[in-house]
């Protein structure tokens, strides 16, 4: 398809003071070096207290959430949950670490797509942001992205030791990881909402009404 | 949409008598200035972060050219493309060009103000399509076939009742929707349908990443990540100023955002989109179009005006203005409201058209304070109105009045007599009472207040009476 390419990037040297052509190649530029040095602006304080600062924020956003030691704590944690939510199914996303979870026989999660229904939703992220609250969830074949929006309710579980401290440690971690980043990085910071209505706050707009958090301090692995 | 900025007089008239308007506006003070001013506050790095965000927003624009390029070679290397319009009908033939390949019917659309910019909904309904916004104020305003009254929140002019009344016409049911919640959940039930049978999918983008290739989008109703998932085509729309070189900039700039917006220290969705779904995964479109839109701003990088593209569409400056508290949105006429409409509208449109819009502030300043990214917008409206005035596109009355001003104030013999006899003739007029209740030709300022009538005496009388006295 023909577009305005050279007419837009013309305007945009030429308002610049600088003929197309003139600066030879950008990595070579001021722009090459900041993309090479990445620097990190101004962070909040977090304390010491990482999982504290973490779960405080997951508050703040109108997210619930529970701690459990290990895998067989975190399937109690999500019974629980259900219990209390009034949920007695959930659809899962396919992944080995949410498959291999010692589920009880009164409680197998469905795996597989996510459903346009009034369900419970199970689902994994990768790591969680203490500064904001937010659960970082990667788009794959085994958690796919609907998953986070269609459920009324969601689930997340997370390892605890995947809580970083800021943004910039989960961009970081997110390039170590992948070559090239997963079409959607989703980063959840509590229930969907809106204020469109008189300003005043409702949960649950488009996405989920509620968010339960489940950190797992030990045998979840989210990676192969 | 087309432009009544022409008609801003007409625009305020109505709006300062509309009583409904008015009570609507007067949520805005409680609600977002009282929120950011928590939020701020509670983040000590708040300034720090204001100017660093200044600077990134500064370097980037000052090399804005070489971080299009990038963004453009990442967007294809992840299997998207990149496509760029140099004005707002070039934007909206490349969308229905696409919207076409995609062969589709329904095109579902998160807020994007670009998009209002280039009016893509129209031209997407006059091609055959069926545009459908999903962001709940900005579904709202469809309904009503209404412009957005406001940047983030473009339905505040709407009360509950009006929605209601809305959704009861336009869903055909007679049921009372008697609370926020049951509108909420109404719109949740009916847009659903929606997001599970469109076609193409149109967002904006709060920021481009260079770096990654990445268009990051902020949402808080989660309208916007279903906008990009579900159907087989995501076309982004973009300004060219939005790109920023790093994901570690743009936290800088999603720490402001939101405080300086609604008040959250975050909103509930952020999203990094890169490229079209990737062989393996369940979902997500198989086609991922960035459209970069210049419509007037490459002309403001070279102007004197550039300060104006570090804006990160906040709408902090709204929130705080005087003016637009006092008439809302609709009334300067079109797309951008407010102190940052008000310099981007007559840009973009041009002084003939808009020009009564830099006219519109006291200038008091309070825009400025509060910018996350310290646009100096008081000192833009005053260029703008220097250069309306040079250009002669000023009122016939106030260019009159302005030369008198200016040919007797360069005759000191003239000007002082004259001062002189005008301070205490209101004097006189005023009485006892040191105020004016009325002043012939003046009676748009003395409907809603008293004037404080001058103290009888110049200050060059003053001076020169004190000075006689040592």
């Amino acid at each position: 398809m023909s577009d305005d390419r050279a007419t837009v990037l013309g305007a945009v040297r030429n308002a610049l003071g600088r003929p197309p052509g003139s600066e030879g190649h950008p990595a070579d530029g001021a722009a090459g070096q900041r993309l090479q040095r990445r620097p990190i602006g101004p962070q909040p304080q977090i304390g010491d207290d990482r999982i504290g600062a973490f779960t405080q924020q997951l508050e703040t956003a109108a997210a619930t959430w529970a701690r459990a030691s290990a895998p067989m704590e975190a399937v109690q944690a999500v019974q629980e949950y259900l219990r209390r939510a009034g949920h007695d199914t959930m659809i899962a996303a396919d992944h080995p670490a949410l498959r291999h979870l010692p589920w009880p026989a009164t409680l197998q999660p469905h795996f597989g797509a996510p459903a346009d229904s009034g369900a419970c939703g199970l689902t994994l992220a990768e790591l969680g942001i203490a500064e904001t609250g937010s659960l970082v969830l990667c788009a794959s074949p085994t958690t796919p992205t609907l998953h986070n929006f269609l459920p009324d309710t969601l689930i997340c579980l997370l390892p605890t030791d995947a809580v970083f401290a800021h943004l910039e440690d989960a961009w970081q971690w997110l390039r170590r990881q992948y070559a090239s980043l997963p079409r959607a990085v989703n980063l959840v910071t509590g229930p969907s909402r809106t204020a469109d209505v008189e300003q005043r706050l409702q949960l649950g707009a488009h996405g989920p009404r509620q968010l339960h958090a489940v950190l797992v301090d030990n045998g979840l692995h989210t990676r192969p | 949409m087309k432009s009544t900025a022409h008609a801003f007089e007409h625009n305020v008239h109505v709006a300062l008598h509309d009583e409904r308007l008015q009570r609507a506006l007067g949520r805005v003070s409680g609600g977002f200035i009282d929120k950011r001013r928590q939020a701020v506050r509670a983040l000590p790095e708040f300034e720090a972060l204001r100017r660093t965000a200044r600077d990134i927003k500064d370097h980037t624009l000052a090399h804005l050219g070489d971080y299009l390029e990038r963004f453009e070679a990442r967007v294809i290397a992840s299997g998207g493309q990149v496509h760029w319009a140099s004005s707002a009908g070039e934007a909206r033939r490349i969308v229905i060009e696409l919207c076409r390949a995609a062969d589709a019917r329904r095109v579902t659309k998160g807020k994007t103000m670009v998009g209002e910019e280039i009016a893509i909904n129209e031209a997407l309904a006059a091609a055959g399509f069926e545009p459908v916004e999903t962001d709940l104020g900005e579904y709202i305003i469809q309904l009503a076939e209404e412009p957005p009254s406001h940047i983030i929140a473009p339905a505040i002019h709407k009360t509950r009742a009006d929605i209601a009344e809305l959704f009861r016409r336009h869903h055909h049911h007679e049921q009372e929707l008697a609370s926020a919640r049951a509108i909420v959940d109404e719109a949740r039930r009916v847009m659903r349908q929606r997001f599970l049978s469109a076609d193409v999918g149109i967002t904006g983008a709060n920021f481009l990443i260079a770096d990654t290739g990445s268009v990051v989008l902020v949402t808080n109703e989660g309208n916007g990540d279903l906008t990009a998932t579900v159907p087989r085509t995501h076309i982004v729309l973009a300004g060219i100023e939005k790109v920023v070189p790093t994901l570690e900039d743009a936290s800088v700039l999603l720490r402001l955002l939101a405080r300086s917006a609604t008040g959250q220290a975050f909103t509930s969705y952020t999203t990094l989109f890169t490229g079209p779904r990737q062989p393996q995964d369940r979902d997500g479109p198989s086609a991922f179009h960035v459209v970069l839109v210049d419509n007037g701003r490459s002309a403001m990088l070279g102007s004197e005006y550039r300060d104006m593209l570090r804006c990160i569409r906040c709408g902090a400056c709204l929130n705080h203005c005087p003016i637009y508290g006092a008439v809302g949105g609709h009334a300067y006429g079109w797309v951008y409201p407010g102190p940052m409409g008000s310099v981007l509208s007559p840009l973009i449109l041009g002084l003939k058209e808009a020009g009564d819009l830099p006219n519109a502030s006291t200038l008091c300043g309070r825009c400025e304070t509060v910018c996350p990214v310290s646009i100096p917008l008081p000192g833009l409206l005053r260029k703008l109105r220097a250069r309306q005035h040079a250009e002669g596109l000023a009122p016939r009355r106030s260019r009159w009045a302005l030369a008198l001003w200016a040919f007797a104030a360069r005759r000191p013999r003239l000007y002082g007599p004259l001062m002189g006899l005008g301070v205490r003739l209101l004097a006189r007029l005023a009485g006892h009472r040191g105020r004016l209740r009325r002043l012939p030709s003046a009676g748009a300022w003395t409907d809603s207040r008293d004037l404080p009538a001058p103290a009888g005496e110049t200050f060059q009388a003053a001076w020169r009476r004190e000075r006689g006295h040592e």
